[in-house]
């Protein structure tokens, strides 16, 4: 039965939703957590599963991320389902000679912080990953990079709630937010109205629709990404790898605005514990549409089986697509925003959702509790945008 | 043989019981059995297996709630194929 009243309503039960519910509960407070879909039914679950911090910037967006992980790793005590996260390294490969100065100031940037990726030349690529194209140039390495389930992520997480108190509705849409003199005083769902002081929007791609309800305009625009899948193989690929064309479209993200439905493509593969290899990824914007397209999956085999020659044996079993929170800045939003007491937003995590969900879930909780985080998250405020809303 | 360890999906070995308790656990939705419990994530992609999961779901979801039965999205390739027959010509 849905309660009428909590202390703190949180919209969306993804990874971020998951984890904000958990952290809270833990901190003996009254929660619920409200999905309108299926057991993380959306980018959740489906992604690359990657928990990547390489590529993130040196500065708060890296922080996050290299705090993160540390709970992935303390997930795995605490919940009663096998995350499946592991840290067998990730590989940046480089596959000509004129990505190299890119990749090489992506480097240095990041060993200025002490964030330390190292190069390897083609030939010690291939002695981590034999399979790989005789072709390319190299690879930029780092231990830290890795893997995980996200279905066990967060199905885990919501077990934890559950057993902790916190109460968990699936299929359950929510429809308003009632404020009163711009403080939040309940929320109106399809199963009935739930008296309470503060609401957090964890509501990924679909943000900004929450965040018309109650009068802000959110610039969280749905990212479509589609992957295809293999069948099970025996374990061939052993690290987490992206293209480095992913490093350098990185830097062109007001193109891609301008020129929505074309589709970019870059590589990624992680092959899981199961066996199957998530490979992907291509990217666009076509709001919400989530079918994927023939030549998207064409562009990926392309690219995969360049790269990775003897791949091209494995059979496909599924292509998927799904809508990351994408932000211009490639940062998320958190926070409380101004103007509307008890309302925090937890959204736009871009195509990091999996790797940040636990910092998020823990940086949220402390600001609810203690009023102040172990990150200061200032710069990640809903305000940074309201010159350009 | 006990019936909890009937296979229901195949490619994927998952049983009669380990459904039956997933939905104990809180699913309510075929979407919901298959990311707990990998039924239907095999090689033939539910097409064998769903129409027993989503009886076992009527039959056991019922009387602990709501549920739903509107099946997982089918999607591309209709059966397995190769990533060299995809790529094209110039990779084989």
């Amino acid at each position: 039965m849905m309660p009428k009243e909590a202390e703190i309503v949180i919209v969306g039960g993804g990874v971020i939703g998951s984890s904000i519910a958990y952290f809270l509960s833990k901190a003996g407070k009254d929660v619920v957590l409200l999905d309108k879909g299926d057991l993380a039914g959306e980018a959740s679950a489906a992604n690359g599963a990657f928990v990547w911090t390489s590529t993130r910037r040196p500065g708060i967006d890296l922080d996050l991320a290299l705090t993160s992980i540390e709970i992935h790793k303390q997930f795995q005590e605490e919940l009663d389902l096998d995350t499946e996260y592991r840290r067998p390294g990730g590989l940046i490969i480089v596959e000509n000679d004129d990505q190299i100065p890119a990749m090489e100031t992506f480097r240095k940037q990041r060993e200025d912080v002490g964030f330390v990726l190292t190069m390897l030349d083609s030939k010690e690529a291939r002695e981590l990953e034999p399979f790989l194209s005789e072709r390319i140039v190299g690879a930029l390495f780092n231990p830290l990079d890795g893997g995980t389930n996200p279905f066990n992520l967060v199905v885990g997480l919501q077990r934890k709630v559950k057993q902790m108190g916190g109460k968990v509705f699936h299929h359950t849409e929510v429809q308003g937010i009632q404020l009163k003199k711009n403080k939040v005083k309940g929320v109106i769902t399809d199963k009935g109205f739930i008296r309470t002081g503060l609401v957090v929007n964890a509501c990924g791609a679909w943000a900004s629709l929450i965040g018309d309800m109650v009068g802000i305009k959110i610039p969280i625009f749905p990212q479509e990404m589609e992957f295809i899948v293999t069948e099970q193989v025996p374990p061939i690929i052993s690290h987490i790898i992206m293209g480095a064309g992913y490093v350098t479209e990185e830097y062109s993200k007001e193109e891609m605005m301008n020129d929505r439905e074309k589709f970019r493509c870059a590589l990624c593969i992680h092959q899981t514990a199961s066996g199957n290899i998530l490979l992907g990824a291509t990217w666009r914007f076509v709001g919400y549409d989530k079918r994927t397209s023939y030549e998207e999956t064409i562009a990926i085999a392309k690219e995969i089986v360049r790269i990775f020659p003897p791949l091209k044996d494995a059979h496909v079993i599924r292509t998927f697509a799904n809508f990351f929170p994408f932000t211009s800045d490639d940062l998320p939003i958190l926070g409380y925003v101004e103007g509307i007491e008890g309302f925090i937003m937890a959204a736009g995590h871009c195509g990091h959702g999996i790797c940040l969900g636990p910092i998020t879930g823990k940086l949220i909780s402390e600001l609810i509790c203690e009023g102040r985080t172990s990150i200061p998250i200032h710069e990640l405020s809903l305000s940074r945008f309201l010159e350009l809303v | 043989m006990n019936d909890r360890e009937l296979i229901i999906c195949r490619c994927e070995e998952v049983t009669q019981g380990e459904i039956i308790k997933a939905i104990q656990d809180g699913a309510q939705s075929l979407n919901d059995i298959k990311r707990t419990t990998r039924a239907g994530m095999g090689l033939c992609q539910g097409r064998t297996c769903r129409k027993l999961v989503s009886q076992l779901l009527q039959e056991h979801g019922r009387e602990l709630g709501e549920i739903f039965l509107k099946p997982p999205s089918f999607r591309p390739p209709v059966r397995p194929i190769k990533l060299e027959e995809l790529a094209g010509e110039e990779f084989k």
